[in-house]
């Protein structure tokens, strides 16, 4: 026989299970306290923030920048220009297969050393045949060999992107210029997106990218090259802290070939524009509906 | 490297700078505005700048100097001098050996002048500087100089929008050698560490 009646036995049981419960629930937050600050944890989706809030998030980044890199950076948001949609286009017939647009890519958005990654995959295609089953894009040998010809792939900005229709949380969308973006911030790495591309155009950060001091690109743009953190999606963004601004890509500048022509597809009197109406060109996987705002083209 | 402006892209773009500078001038004064349409016309374009090659005007003779690099000749040193008595030295095994000429069947006179051999001719007879050389490619390069003018042949860096910046392209022999012009092969940049590796049943 107690003093305590049962009732109350059971109301601190049931309290000290609830509180179990909460703690444990909580736990990841306060695991997470060591490189996860709780401004960061409650930040709005990208296209929610106002000029306060998107003005701390790039000090952060920067800081980060500066904290774990040890490279003064500068971050800016370039939103997109009215009357602006980018195209690009690729000409087949010149381009030598020398990946130097790749290299560029690989510098220019600060990719992950280690796994000298890039949004351009150039593809070693045998003459008469555009079967990427029987591609080869890890050839290294010297370029062009005969009876092969070159086909970069990267992002093919879709007018109609179904890496953008899957993506379950909205962290990835298509800008008024055509180019899909995605906030860092807001994905949470389930590869849907990639699995959704036809043009494997998407990389997953599987590491947290290695970039010595000194090679990062410290001209950077918060929806495109700024060190992406372990764990999120990333992609080619035409250079949108460049071409927002109206420089060429940096894949372009690199190539020696002049096979690449970039610019504004509302504006008739661009490259781009003749190109289109005075080439013969194509678009890859035509049938899949994805409207690319990437082509390609023979010089005839 | 020595630039030089595209002149048929420079005279536009500083007359437009003009008109826009004229029209700005007019407006400050109080002046009626030009027509809408003309100062739209007016917008001002950057300039395309062409990039010469390093040794233009000069023959490598194939020696070696005493530093160590190519002994290089500038035309100047022997022609230029007009009249040239050629007929009383054999200047071509001396000081020309080291070319070797791999541009169809073009002999040394269908692109250099016969009688001022520090210029080049073009098809009429009309000589040229070794910097308006690629006047001279597109005689015959009708499409790639289409292409080029274009953007859509030979590199370029800069702007894609010549209202904000301007771009600096390759003049043609910057790339394709005068003498032998084709490209040869160059090594690759190192493939991604993630390449889909060739499918089994490929060649």
């Amino acid at each position: 026989m107690t003093n305590t009646p049962r009732r109350t036995h059971l109301k601190v049981l049931g309290a000290s299970l609830g509180a179990a419960a909460f703690a444990k629930t909580v736990a990841p937050l306060v695991e997470w306290s060591a490189d996860m600050d709780l401004d960061e944890f409650m930040q709005r989706h990208y296209r929610e923030l106002d000029s306060n809030a998107l003005a701390d998030v790039i000090s952060r980044h920067e800081f980060s920048a500066r904290d774990e890199y040890g490279a003064d950076v500068t971050i800016r948001d370039v939103r997109p220009t009215p009357g602006v949609v980018f195209g690009y286009a690729l000409n087949l017939s010149i381009c030598i297969g020398c990946r130097k647009c790749a290299e560029a890519c690989h510098q220019e958005n600060n990719h992950d050393r280690r796994s000298h990654q890039s949004y351009i995959r150039v593809f070693e295609m045998s003459a008469g045949s555009i079967d990427f089953h029987r591609g080869n894009a890890g050839y290294d040998h010297p370029v062009p060999a005969p009876d092969k010809y070159y086909m970069p792939v990267q992002c093919q900005q879709c007018e109609n992107p179904p890496c953008v229709s899957v993506c379950p949380v909205e962290a990835t969308w298509s800008e008024p210029d055509g180019i899909v973006v995605v906030d860092y911030d807001w994905c949470i790495g389930c590869r849907y997106c990639e699995a959704a591309c036809p043009y494997h155009a998407r990389r997953f950060n599987w590491h947290k990218p290695e970039i010595p001091a000194d090679e990062v690109n410290p001209n950077q743009g918060l929806l495109s090259n700024r060190i992406r953190p372990q764990g999120v999606m990333e992609k080619c963004t035409f250079c949108l802290h460049r071409t927002r601004q109206g420089q060429l890509p940096a894949c372009l500048e690199a190539c020696p070939t002049g096979a690449r022509v970039f610019g504004n597809l509302l504006d008739p009197e661009s490259d781009i524009r003749w190109v289109l109406a005075n080439k013969r060109v194509f678009v890859l996987k035509e049938e899949l509906g994805t409207r690319p705002r990437f082509f390609y083209f023979f010089d005839v | 490297m020595a630039t030089s402006t595209f002149a048929a892209e420079a005279l536009p773009v500083r007359a437009s700078l003009l008109l826009l500078t004229v029209t700005a001038i007019a407006c400050a004064r109080g002046t009626p505005h030009a027509e809408p349409e003309a100062v739209a016309a007016a917008v001002a374009r950057y300039p395309i700048d062409i990039r010469l090659p390093d040794g233009l005007g000069e023959l490598r003779t194939g020696q070696v100097r005493p530093d160590g690099r190519p002994e290089r000749v500038a035309c100047v040193t022997c022609h230029g001098h007009a009249p040239e008595d050629l007929a009383s030295r054999n200047p071509t095994a001396q000081m020309h050996g080291a070319i070797r000429l791999n541009h169809g069947e073009l002999p040394c006179l269908a692109c250099h002048d016969r009688s001022r051999r520090n210029n080049l001719h073009l098809a009429d007879g009309r000589r040229l500087a070794f910097d308006e050389v690629d006047t001279l490619c597109r005689q015959c390069h009708g499409s790639q100089a289409r292409d080029y003018a274009h953007g859509a042949h030979g590199g370029m860096t800069g702007y894609w929008d010549r209202s904000r910046g301007g771009r600096v392209r390759n003049a043609c022999v910057v790339c394709h050698a005068p003498h032998a012009p084709s490209i040869v092969g160059v090594y690759p940049a190192p493939p991604p560490l993630d390449a889909p590796a060739a499918h089994p049943e490929a060649g």
